[in-house]
């Protein structure tokens, strides 16, 4: 056997694993998340609201340059429905008036308050509070990325549960609750828990609220809808069924705090802070041998824009895929074994070959293609034939998805979204799945270059009015 | 690979594929009329609760007729409509949508599926139960309390709470002994909102949980003794001794979080009596325990705790240190004053929450 055929046999194989893989997560999701579903009624989220036994839960945002949103984005959090909640604002170091705005619009003074050091952090400036609003604090520190604000939140935190909140996300009124549910109902048993992110791009949004879902004008917001719907609905939720979840995505995520301590917060020295932590819990409770779930739920929405540009786009992918490869290598001795359960044997195994093996097996397999073409030696029939696969085998996952999404929570309302969906599911095969090969493989190189920044995401903002770009830390 | 099982995989993917898009563009073609139907009914609906609830009158055999669900569909609606409803309504207009409830049939056709076979169908009967707050399911639920799924227990559990049968209360207690510890959460959340709108009053919630604060089975000691915490008030002042003396007993169980939550309660209570009993619990190796210890003392107050708080806030346990002084805060000028005088003298993490205190009490300002 040559060595061209070898990397054709483990391209071929690589994409049936991965393939199939999928293929049994969406089949693992599909009851799952109708259950969940159908278990709304029994679940009775106003009596959970009413409640005097249901913990406190302390809402973790960092901030870093947000004078433009966070107003508002403080706002929207104040109104979320729970019975015990208090809002933690971190402004990481900002340079522009994020700290001035809020302190203007809420009143907020200088207090003396006593932080935790359980987790360090960079030195804390000063903390404020509201007379008029209880429950509500913000933190003033020095810059040291997302991961370490988010350990100040932590430091900070009054309540064993916290809820992590990308200050660009718009959450459902009821998101908390939801969230907080099954925890309530197994506190002993769930250690943490994410809910659905959803695209914002292209939704009416009114008072920090999106009051009617619809997709997007520009294409690439919608084919990141389809995205979204394939990782979350279907890839994340069969992975719940399992116990497999490696990641929730840290723009809505509910930890249990203390155990967040015990582990020492989030970690600094990586982009993909949200999986790290997750992973790093994960292994802590393995290795005690404590039992525990971490849970995906179908419901508790948090919006959130996506980039517009491809140039944001493949920076943020690239990201992603830094912070996957970071995480991975870190935890790599997790990896096929026993000790750690589930997370050895399934979850790690699958992230490595399907998130972390995937674009460099599809990129090989073009390179092998584009190799042999030049060569003479291609077999065009088989090749086509493959191809087919690979493209049909992508399109049923997505629009299983987008039926997933349909049949369960029905967020776009006309037809044509819909359509226009079905229509996208299938033409993202033909050059957009190529880019993200590409962005993901930048990622894999910047993770062995060692690259750390987090680069630019240029938003527009919600509602009527499109806003400056904001850079992030 | 084999070139006619690709052609097979190939072909297999696209009849997947157009099955899919076929069945989707049916859905979408029948989801809207069907949507619409329930639109219409959902308003239908509305309009003549609505009316109901903000005429302030009786449901005339008119109303009742326009409510009546033809077919399951539309009485799931229903159903949802006056959940809703009975959620946020208290007295008079509460009682009305339990009439409702009732006479259109919905506790009625609940009540049978009680006993289906399907666990399912028994879970989603005692919740509709439940929101009707009828009390004409009142002995069938308490039947239900000793269904074999452990959902349908605790969901008859919560239905009879939102009825307010004070009669269940024992046996809803009980469940403590043979629900797991996550079930026996939404029970004890159940008890301590045991029928609010009905006013069942605290006493008689309290009565069942103290006589399991004995029994051999941690888990029901530790539940019983969570819900008196939320249940105890000053208010239970006249009942208190023989509540606190069981109480007290259970400071020295060997489980920590029942200890804790024995603290909790004792506070609650209010009794300075009591506060002897704390004030050793500032010294117990939980941090839980101290903690709560601390609470209580702020809450109960007298002299005598003083000093031990004062001390609890140099606790080298984060939490408790916290505690000691929002509990010095709630003893009001005696507290920040003896925080001061100690502020002078105090180093490091004293220090630091020593003038936290002040700074609340509005004694000194960050620089």
């Amino acid at each position: 056997m040559s060595w061209q055929d070898l990397l054709q046999v483990i391209v071929i194989v690589d994409f049936f694993i991965v393939h199939g893989s999928y293929s049994l997560l969406t089949l693992l999701a599909f009851p799952a998340v109708r259950t969940q579903h159908r278990r709304a009624f029994i679940d009775d989220y106003p009596h959970v609201f009413r409640s005097r036994l249901a913990p406190g839960v302390s809402i973790i945002v960092p901030a870093y340059n947000e004078e433009a949103t966070i107003v508002e984005n403080v706002d929207s959090l104040l109104m979320l429905r729970y019975p015990q909640l208090e809002v933690v604002v971190v402004i990481d170091g900002a340079t522009d008036a994020t700290l001035d705005v809020l302190r203007e619009h809420f009143g907020l003074t200088k207090v003396i308050r006593v932080l935790r050091d359980d987790i360090t952090t960079q030195r804390v400036n000063a903390v404020y509070a509201s007379e008029r609003i209880a429950n509500l604090i913000v933190i003033d520190k020095q810059n040291g990325g997302k991961a370490d604000a988010l350990n100040a939140g932590i430091n900070a935190s009054n309540h064993p549960y916290f809820v992590s909140v990308d200050a660009d996300v718009i959450l459902e009124e009821d998101a908390v609750i939801r969230v907080m549910t099954p925890i309530l109902r197994n506190p002993r048993l769930v250690v943490a828990a994410g809910g659905i992110l959803r695209v914002a791009n292209g939704c009416e949004v009114r008072g920090g609220r999106v009051i009617r879902a619809a997709l997007s004008k520009r294409t690439l917001p919608v084919l990141q809808v389809i995205e979204y719907i394939r990782a979350f609905a279907a890839g994340r939720a069969g992975l719940s069924v399992i116990n497999s979840l490696l990641i929730i995505s840290g723009a809505f995520s509910a930890f249990n705090t203390a155990l967040v301590r015990e582990v020492g917060g989030y970690a600094r020295d990586t982009v993909g802070e949200d999986m790290e932590i997750l992973v790093r819990v994960r292994r802590h409770l393995a290795r005690q041998k404590r039992p525990y779930r971490v849970l995906y739920l179908a419901y508790p929405v948090a919006w959130t824009e996506v980039p517009e540009t491809l140039k944001a786009l493949g920076r943020q992918r690239a990201r992603w895929h830094r912070g996957l490869s970071e995480t991975l290598w870190k935890h790599r001795d997790t990896a096929f074994n026993p000790r750690y359960g589930y997370m050895g044997l399934v979850a790690m195994p699958f992230f490595l070959v399907a998130e972390f093996l995937g674009p460099i097996a599809e990129a090989t397999g073009y390179a092998i293609f584009l190799l042999l073409v030049l060569t003479g030696d291609v077999n065009f029939a088989f090749y086509l034939l493959f191809l087919s696969i690979a493209v049909l085998w992508g399109v049923l996952l997505s629009l299983s998805a987008v039926f997933f999404e349909d049949v369960n929570f029905r967020w776009y309302e006309t037809w044509g979204s819909y359509t226009r969906l079905v229509w996208l599911a299938v033409l993202e095969n033909f050059g957009y799945r190529q880019l993200t090969v590409w962005w993901r493989l930048r990622g894999l190189a910047q993770f062995f270059a060692h690259r750390r920044a987090w680069g630019k995401m240029e938003r527009r903002g919600f509602g009527a009015g499109a806003r400056n770009g904001r850079a992030r830390s | 690979m084999n070139v006619p099982l690709v052609v097979l995989l190939a072909l297999a993917f696209v009849a997947s594929n157009g099955v899919l898009i076929v069945v989707m563009l049916i859905r979408l073609t029948l989801r809207a009329p069907a949507e619409a139907a329930r639109a219409r009914w959902r308003a239908r609906y509305a309009e003549v609760i609505d009316d109901l609830i903000m005429q302030d009158r009786e449901p005339s055999g008119h109303d009742i007729a326009a409510l009546i669900p033809d077919n399951r569909r539309q009485r799931r609606v229903l159903e949802a409509v006056l959940a809703e409803r009975a959620g946020l309504l208290r007295g008079r207009a509460r009682s009305r949508m339990t009439e409702v409830f009732e006479r259109t049939g919905i506790v009625g056709i609940a009540l049978s599926e009680l006993v289906s076979r399907r666990a399912w169908n028994r879970r989603i009967a005692a919740e509709v139960l439940g929101h009707s707050r009828s009390e004409q399911a009142t002995q069938d639920l308490l039947l239900s309390l000793r269904d074999a799924d452990d959902d349908v227990r605790t969901i008859a559990a919560k239905a009879l709470g939102k009825i307010g049968a004070a009669d269940a209360l024992p046996f809803i207690a009980s469940l403590f002994r043979d629900l797991d510890e996550d079930r026996c959460a939404s029970v004890a959340d159940t008890i301590v909102s045991f029928g609010e709108t009905s006013h069942v009053p605290r006493e008689e919630r309290i009565a069942p949980l103290v006589d399991l604060l004995d029994d051999s089975s941690e888990k029901v000691r530790y539940w019983a003794t969570h819900c008196l915490a939320s249940l105890t008030r000053v208010a239970q002042r006249s009942k208190a001794p023989e509540t606190a003396a069981r109480l007290l007993a259970r400071l020295s169980d060997p489980s920590a979080r029942v200890r804790a939550e024995a603290c909790r309660a004792i506070g609650s209570l209010g009794l300075s009596a009591d506060a002897p009993a704390l004030e050793s619990g500032l010294a117990d190796v939980s941090a839980e325990v101290r903690r709560y210890s601390a609470r209580s003392l702020g809450a109960i107050g007298g002299a005598g705790v003083l000093a031990a708080l004062i001390q609890a806030m140099g606790d080298p346990d984060f939490d408790v240190s916290r505690e000691a002084g929002r509990a010095l805060i709630a003893l009001d000028e005696r507290g920040i004053d003896a925080v001061q005088g100690m502020a002078g003298a105090a180093t490091g993490a004293s220090l630091r929450r020593a003038m936290e205190v002040l700074n609340v009490a509005g004694r000194v300002s960050p620089l």
